[in-house]
């Protein structure tokens, strides 16, 4: 079904490179299936406690990570954009956790319990 | 001398301008929502205990958008697939589907904020119930054992000067409590409100509790002088509001960004096809890149803001 | 003397460049150039522009500072005219004077030095000297120029709005600049927002073009130091940006719809309390602000290095020396910069550990700075040194910027900074490396370059007047501040600190004395006189634009780097031929070789003897 590429004249014939949708299909199934598990989860009984806040960020890392690696094929990329990626995370930790404890008064970090 | 590595990449680093480019401008995509993550964090972590909302979204709509917004990652990755498979139809297909989910996830989103901006909270006015005559609404300053002294209520937040009852005129004192619902009504000479009734604002905060789940829901009829204050959930209510519209409001942003430029890539700027293939896919390329940006975004946003 | 190696064959006048095509027109060339020289250009003149009115800001301020309450002569009558009631009488009200303040730092900081340092020397330059055609993206490179202007006008506009400009300093502390009833604020972050974007915008550009765009055979250690310094200047804006851009909109959030990002709970004005749902932090909004401010004043300095060591290295006839180290303390500048801002807020009661957190990382930073400065003075050693106009700014520059970071150290202990805090000693320290650091700078680029892109040199004898009388009055101005702030007198303080002189205050052990208060005179005098001895550059930098003498060749100061290899001025394309580097970029006095330079472009089969 790809006509379109021959009805405009004077411009080279490049060849057609198929990409590889299964895997595609197995990342979505995945986010679909990872959502559905954090959500779930808020409703259990357990929902509001420090573990399940764990749980949660840890799967939503998971998700992350699926869209960086594979939607944006972030794991095909040369080492050279791993640089930058990597620059930005330290630069983000050390700003998240600066302000956190440089914001509390105490110079501690404390988490309040969800009530 | 023309720009090189425009479409073809360069050997060391092995990208193309436009992708450099892109990964460089998500970097500072991530600083701002990470600044604004960790405003959140700081704010939540700094609040006293207790006092923060909880359970005051909507998940089923939340994970409605979540599941939108996935889906349209996907059908954006068919549509850059289609395009290295030289099929101009199916991108179009797949192009047009990512453009009809992006705007659904604003409509979601436009009525959740629409309803955020009819609930009100109402914070009642003190009422005297006198031993003759109607009662009067207002607040009350200081009470003896033989005199009340009282603000009566002028209109909304507004009062008049000091009256003081002696206590053989007041009946009894109803200390005033907080209406919270959705605005049915708001006249000159009612204000009419679908909710329920509690003691005090801190009893709203948490709607996941036992108390709140089973709250029965009534039309309440309020006149104008029984209101202290009435405020609708828009960022001015609180921190924790604040805090939803704005992240939630810049995202919303940059997914009306992504779809002006899905749209003109699926609309004029497709005639590039028919000239620069290799160039035009790149393009769609980059812009998914973005779009995945985007949605890393929301999986971030939806559990922290609704969820936790 | 006369280049005797050209290794760059140029088109002849009146031959077309190898891609021909037809004229763009006025709007396309000179409005919505998408060349990288044009639009140089263009950031040069406007950044020029705000740069004179930040300084005309101050002028007006000097003298309300010197004679408080006394109507301000000359422009006194226009600023009552133009302003109304704050400037009643022509006398500068304390209203006013906070608006200009505040305005003053964020024109010359957002407005005039980095539209310079970057804007202008960064895109004219940084492809030149790569061996590029362009930027990577030129569409995108004149956005950011009209993002930039936008803002500016959006800034200059809230002066004239009812109520004036943000007046709440350049920093904009929260909850002040939030509860001023008026719209300046609101006009400045929304200024702030479009000249984020330009800033944003033109480092993706910039990294881009370095990383993909450099000529065969140039690598990373060959790159001239002023692209490794825009370089990692690129990084800084790009990252550092967004959290004030983040912390603009919620600050915007505040002011519109009247959310409490950063109005803490219980704010009472006036003595009532605001009616604002609480829960906020003022210090969420200074972190996120100097998480910006601070890498900021990098951007300002880091370009400024590049400029001065690529001069220095030119008029010296010398390698510089050191160089890999001067690239490897850029680089940790600009990593350990996003690490110290919180020693800007020594005084919001942070906490021990993280305090000496910042002192630590503060310190640190300092060495990478020294380590720079130390090889640029000793790149002097032994050196043939030419004491031309633009060789004459950057020597003046060391000196100027040892005095700005020495006097730094101070401010970055904790417990000396509590008693200089927001004193003229801060003042003094930050003008110190921006003024008579980054803007000589400026200057000896300006001088340096502008034969490269007229064809005409400026006079060099008003050059050098244009120096030395600017040297001594900027030492006028900022030395005695070390002084006044030393003996206690604060910042932003409209009467000069007449409220606290030995003349007003009964009980004089903590007053500032007499002598303290007579500098405020002196500084102001030496600020007009400054302003005056801008004049022969301003005229020179026109003037000879037109009537200047033509070089006789497109290198006429025997350089090295590849913006030398091109045609005067670089046409559409700058090369005619894609240049190939052969070596690094300061070979210069190669024993050996016939004459004093070797071109980084030049063919290794002619440097053979």
């Amino acid at each position: 079904m790809s006509h379109d590429a021959h009805s405009s004249p004077g411009h080279a014939e490049a060849p057609a490179k198929p990409v590889n949708l299964r895997k595609a299909f197995y990342v979505f199934g995945s986010q679909l299936l990872i959502t559905a598990m954090i959500v779930t989860a808020y409703y259990l009984p357990w929902g509001q406690t420090t573990v399940n806040m764990v749980f949660t960020i840890v799967l939503a890392l998971c998700q992350a990570a699926l869209v960086l690696c594979f939607s944006m094929h972030f794991i095909t990329e040369k080492k050279f954009i791993y640089g930058v990626a990597l620059f930005t995370a330290i630069f983000l930790s050390a700003m998240l956790y600066l302000i956190l404890t440089a914001g509390s008064a105490s110079g501690h970090l404390h988490v309040n319990h969800v009530s | 001398m023309e720009i090189p590595y425009t479409v073809k990449p360069r050997e060391d680093t092995g990208l193309y301008n436009a992708k450099l480019g892109i990964w460089l401008f998500l970097a500072s995509e991530v600083m701002l929502f990470g600044a604004l993550f960790s405003a959140y964090i700081l704010l939540r972590v700094g609040a006293p205990g207790g006092l923060w909302p909880a359970g005051w979204q909507n998940i089923p709509l939340g994970t409605l958008n979540t599941f939108i917004l996935i889906t349209s990652s996907i059908t954006m990755v068919m549509a850059w697939a289609s395009l290295k498979s030289r099929d101009f139809a199916k991108f179009k297909i797949f192009q047009g589907l990512t453009l009809v989910l992006a705007i659904v996830f604003l409509g979601v989103k436009m009525v959740e904020y629409s309803k955020k901006f009819t609930h009100y909270e109402v914070r009642l006015n003190d009422e005297l119930v006198l031993a003759e005559g109607k009662p009067v609404f207002g607040k009350v300053v200081s009470q003896t054992n033989n005199t009340v002294l009282f603000l009566p209520a002028k209109g909304l937040g507004k009062y008049g000067d000091s009256v003081k009852y002696p206590s053989a005129q007041v009946k009894t004192v109803v200390l005033g409590g907080v209406v919270d619902g959705h605005l049915h009504e708001r006249s000159a000479e009612a204000v009419v409100i679908e909710g329920r009734k509690v003691a005090k604002s801190e009893d709203l905060l948490n709607l996941r509790s036992r108390e709140a789940r089973e709250a029965t829901h009534e039309e309440i009829h309020l006149v104008p002088d029984q209101i202290a204050r009435m405020h609708s959930y828009g960022p001015w209510h609180n921190t924790y509001l604040a805090c939803y519209f704005a992240i939630t409001a810049l995202h919303a942003l940059h997914v009306l960004g992504g779809i002006i430029v899905i749209f003109y890539f699926w609309g004029p700027g497709s005639r590039m096809w028919h000239t620069e293939p290799e160039r035009f896919t790149n393009r769609i390329e980059v812009s998914g890149l973005y779009w995945h940006f985007v949605d890393l975004v929301w999986i971030f946003v939806f559990p922290t803001l609704y969820l936790l | 003397m006369q280049a005797s190696s050209h290794a760059l064959p140029h088109a002849a006048p009146g031959s077309h460049a190898p891609h021909a095509h037809e004229d763009p027109g006025f709007w396309r060339t000179y409005i919505f150039s998408v060349d990288h020289k044009t639009i140089g250009i263009q950031y040069a003149v406007t950044g020029l522009i705000f740069l004179f009115i930040g300084f005309l800001l101050m002028a007006m301020m000097r003298w309300q500072i010197a004679k408080p309450g006394v109507p301000i002569p000359l422009v006194g009558w226009l600023l009552e005219a133009v302003l109304g009631d704050v400037a009643a009488k022509g006398i500068m009200s304390p209203d006013l004077y906070n608006s200009f303040g505040a305005m003053h730092g964020t024109i010359m900081v957002f407005l005039a030095i980095v539209p310079l340092v970057v804007g202008a020397f960064g895109n004219a330059l940084v492809p030149l000297q790569i061996g590029a055609g362009d930027m990577a993206f030129p569409k995108l490179n004149m956005a950011s120029y009209q993002f930039y202007l936008w803002g500016g006008v959006i800034m200059m506009t809230s002066f004239f709005i009812p109520g004036g400009a943000a007046q709440a300093g350049w920093t904009s502390y929260s909850p002040l600049s939030t509860i001023i009833p008026t719209d300046g604020q609101t006009f400045w972050l929304f200024a702030m927002v479009f000249l984020i974007t330009s800033s944003l915008l033109g480092s993706v550009n910039l990294i881009a073009t370095v990383v993909q765009l450099r000529a065969p055979g140039l690598t990373w250690f060959r790159l001239p130091f002023f692209t490794w310094a825009q370089f990692v200047t690129s990084f800084l804006l790009l990252l550092a940006f967004p959290p004030l851009e983040a912390a603009g909109v919620l600050q915007l959030f505040d002011k519109l719809t009247g959310s409490s990002f950063f109005l803490p709970t219980g704010l009472a004005v006036g003595g009532k309390f605001d009616q604002i749902s609480g829960g906020g932090s003022p210090l969420l909004w200074q972190h996120l602000f100097w998480f910006l401010a601070h890498p900021e004043v990098y951007v300002l300095i880091l370009p400024a290095l590049g400029i001065v060591a690529d001069i220095i290295a030119n008029n010296t006839r010398k390698p510089l020396w050191g160089y890999k180290s001067m690239v490897y303390s850029a680089l940790t500048i600009g990593f350990l910069s996003f690490l110290v801002w919180a020693h800007h807020m020594y005084l919001t009661g942070m906490g021990m550990k993280i305090s000496t957190f910042f002192q630590t990382t503060t310190m640190i930073i300092s060495i990478p700075s020294v380590i720079v400065l130390t090889c640029l003075l000793v790149s002097l050693w032994g050196g043939s040194i030419r004491f031309n106009t633009p060789m004459l700014f950057s020597l003046a520059f060391l000196p100027m910027f040892a005095i700005g970071g020495l006097t730094g150290l101070p401010l970055g202990f904790a417990a000396s900074d509590i008693h200089l805090h927001d004193t003229y000693y801060v003042i003094s320290h930050f003008h110190y490396v921006v003024a008579p650091g980054t803007i000589f700078a400026l200057f000896a680029g300006i001088y340096f370059w502008y034969p490269k892109f007229t064809g005409r040199t400026m006079n060099e004898y008003w050059g050098k007047v244009h120096f030395w009388l600017s040297l001594i009055f900027m030492n006028l101005v900022f030395m005695p501040m070390f002084a006044q702030g030393m003996a206690g007198m604060l910042r932003r303080m409209s009467d000069g600190g007449a409220n606290y002189a030995a003349a007003t205050v009964k009980d004089t052990s903590y007053a500032l004395s007499n002598t303290i208060i007579f500098f405020n005179t002196t500084i102001s005098a030496a600020v007009w006189l400054l302003g005056l001895a801008q004049i022969p550059f301003i005229i020179n930098f026109f003037y000879s634009f037109r009537k200047g003498p033509k070089v006789t060749s497109d290198n006429p100061w025997q350089a090295t780097t590849l913006e030398w290899q091109t045609p005067t001025p670089p046409g559409h394309g700058n090369f005619v031929v894609e240049p190939i580097v052969y070596r690094g970029p300061y070979e210069y006095s190669v024993p050996g070789h016939p004459t004093d330079f070797v071109p980084q472009n030049e063919p290794p089969a002619k440097a053979a003897k």
